[in-house]
């Protein structure tokens, strides 16, 4: 089940463990043979995306194991899940592609990761550029304590046109921080429109974050490449449906089911890790 | 008019700074306060106004009535509310503009601009409630919020000081244990300056000013702070230019309380201006000596602060689509800087000439 995080409701919590008290050792000992059964089970996920989604180059890369994600799995633990970067709309209807996202990447995640507990946290970054996000999302992250970070990152350094190494000197001071705090993260790098697929430098901060994500050994969702490809393959009507920048909402949607199979080839890596091998 | 003043002064060249700090990326952004101070011309900028509610509110021998203060504030934070709401929609417009004329939908979601164009039912009651602000447009929603709660705090203090800064620490002080802050909507993600927090630097801003207008004692005693305050303005360089900011994971609870969160605005951000207002609080005449122009329109712009505060907000929209389409080189950075601080100036003195021409007061800051 997923849920989205807003308040602790503690009360509900106390009422809970009172009454479910008495079945929790039956419980764990029935998780603890269920879970490894559920986690195997991913790996029968289909492999191909919904067919509005599907697209030539590789949506995702890394041989990135999401251990600390594996980890809280394995225990039963609930799967806390921050998600950095686009602004959400908590509690409001689907109508919209940029609130929707978060909700969007929670269904997805719920269809991949079936049986399982996680929360969502999302937080947006108001316009801000890596730099400045770097400490806040740090906060964050102390704060939530998640065990996978979701990071759209590189659209406002793109368009503020930060100098390339700058950037990567942030981003990958920020990784680091991260992985040597055990906490998995997930990259998805910048927007496309057909306007900025020749502008240099643009696409410069999107080849930064592939760069600096392999040096690091993290998984990334390349939008910037798949919204591309779909946007070559798609007949100009098809999104361009309500208005002329209907692209973005495909953008969205398909960004969601990219990340959410990037975490389940994430999980099943760190599993493959620690299956002994004859 | 006002004359020039070491105030206006110091806020004006603290506009100057958001105005370039606005522009990301820009060659200038990183020769602002920012780099060399754990505190930055936020903090300034909102002392400065707590300051000028001392003078806003009557003279120490002659203070005005509880009835005037209030209207006085209420009316100001009306005039900073309509100028959040104008300056807004005209970035909105900026960017919409800028998508259809470049057929390029990413600025449609430049500055966190999103929702208002994508979710515009819910998104434009939350810019209308404050609850929703875009990027950079954070300054004059935390204002009109602390200038509401103002009144209280002015005729407070005039009973006991002391009182005042009581309360206005309490509410620092649970905001900063408890992550209390005011509710955002429909985006989840929270005030980027917390008023919880940032009314400190208000009252502060407003005690201080009280005091220095009537204590000779606070002036002397200011002055003996000025050497420990340059070993606090130099270790506080020391610890920027290097990076040495505390790991939120490993600060002991309440974390807000060791950190260097400009949110929270932590402690250590408080105590950074401190520092810098205590080291430079005499350095204006010497300054004025010096680049005797310069620090005259310094002083002009701070004395029309509102204005030159929003037109900078948009200056700096149009900087950042200019360093967008030409690439962000230095010669694009001389010419948003240079540009843009010349319409500055610009705008402080229509305002003050329209002020003239029309016969009525100058407005005050």
């Amino acid at each position: 089940m997923v849920r989205r995080v807003a308040q602790p409701r503690l009360w509900v919590a106390t009422a809970f463990v009172v009454t479910a008290g008495a079945a929790v050792g039956q419980q764990s000992t029935d998780q603890a043979t269920q879970l490894p059964a559920q986690i195997a089970a991913l790996s029968k996920i289909p492999s191909q995306f919904s067919s509005d989604c599907r697209v030539k180059s590789p949506a995702f890369e890394g041989r990135a194991p999401l251990r600390t994600v594996r980890r809280a799995l394995h225990r039963g633990r609930v799967l806390k899940v921050l998600a950095i970067g686009s602004s959400s709309t908590v509690g409001i209807g689907a109508s919209s592609p940029v609130a929707s996202y978060p909700v969007r990447l929670e269904n997805d995640l719920e269809g991949v990761l079936q049986g399982f507990d996680v929360e969502m946290v999302s937080r947006g970054i108001s316009g801000e550029i890596a730099e400045a996000a770097a400490e806040r999302i740090k906060r964050e992250v102390a704060e939530a304590k998640p065990d996978l970070v979701i990071w759209q990152v590189g659209t406002n350094d793109a368009i503020a046109r930060v100098e390339e190494e700058d950037f990567a000197e942030v981003l990958r001071a920020t990784l680091k921080w991260l992985a040597a705090n055990r906490v998995d993260v997930v990259l998805i790098d910048p927007q496309y429109s057909d306007r900025v697929a020749s502008d240099e430098h643009y696409t410069a901060i999107v080849k930064t974050i592939t760069d600096v994500a392999r040096g690091e050994r993290v998984l990334v969702v390349h939008r910037f490449d798949a919204m591309a490809d779909l946007a070559k393959q798609k007949p100009v009507k098809a999104y361009l449906a309500s208005d002329r920048f209907h692209l973005n909402d495909l953008g969205y949607r398909c960004m969601a089911e990219y990340a959410a199979r990037a975490i389940v080839a994430g999980i099943l890596q760190a599993e493959a890790e620690q299956t002994p091998k004859n | 008019m006002r004359s020039a003043n070491p105030v206006d002064f110091w806020r004006g060249v603290a506009l100057v700074m958001i105005f370039i700090n606005h522009v990301p990326g820009n060659f200038f952004a990183s020769l602002t306060l920012r780099n060399y101070a754990i505190s930055d011309a936020a903090e300034l900028f909102v002392f400065l106004a707590g300051w000028s509610l001392s003078y806003a509110t009557g003279k120490p021998e002659a203070p005005d009535p509880p009835g005037r203060v209030i209207f006085r504030l209420l009316s100001r934070a009306v005039q900073i509310y309509r100028a959040q709401l104008v300056i807004t929609m005209l970035a909105l417009a900026m960017l919409a503009g800028a998508a259809l004329y470049l057929n390029n939908p990413l600025f449609l979601e430049w500055l966190n601009a999103g929702l208002a164009f994508y979710d515009p039912v819910s998104g434009l009651v939350g810019l209308v409630m404050l609850t929703y602000q875009l990027g950079y447009f954070n300054i004059l929603p935390l204002y009109v919020v602390l200038l509401l709660p103002a009144p209280l705090f002015v005729l407070l203090g005039r009973k006991s000081r002391l009182a005042a800064l009581a309360v206005s620490l309490g509410i620092y002080g649970f905001a900063l244990i408890t992550g209390a802050t005011l509710p955002s909507w429909p985006s989840a993600e929270g005030w980027y300056f917390n008023p919880l927090c940032w009314q400190l630097l208000l009252v502060l801003g407003f005690l201080s000013a009280e005091l220095a207008r009537s204590s000779s004692r606070f002036r002397t005693c200011v002055k003996k702070l000025v050497p420990i305050s340059i070993v606090v303005v130099v270790i506080g360089a020391f610890v920027t230019i290097f990076r040495y900011w505390p790991d939120p994971l490993r600060v002991p609870e309440p974390k807000l309380f060791f950190l260097f969160d400009k949110t929270y605005l932590s402690p250590v951000r408080v105590v950074s201006l401190m520092a810098w207002l205590i080291t430079f609080h005499g350095t204006y005449p010497f300054i004025e000596g010096l680049i005797g122009p310069a620090a005259r329109w310094l002083c002009q712009l701070g004395r029309n602060s509102l204005a030159v505060f929003s037109v900078g907000s948009l200056l700096s929209l149009a900087g950042q689509m200019i360093r967008f389409l030409t690439g962000g080189n230095i010669f694009a950075d001389i010419f948003i800087v240079f540009c843009g601080l010349g319409l500055l100036g610009f705008t402080a003195w229509f305002v003050e000439w329209r002020s003239r021409g029309s016969g009525s007061q100058p407005p005050s800051s």
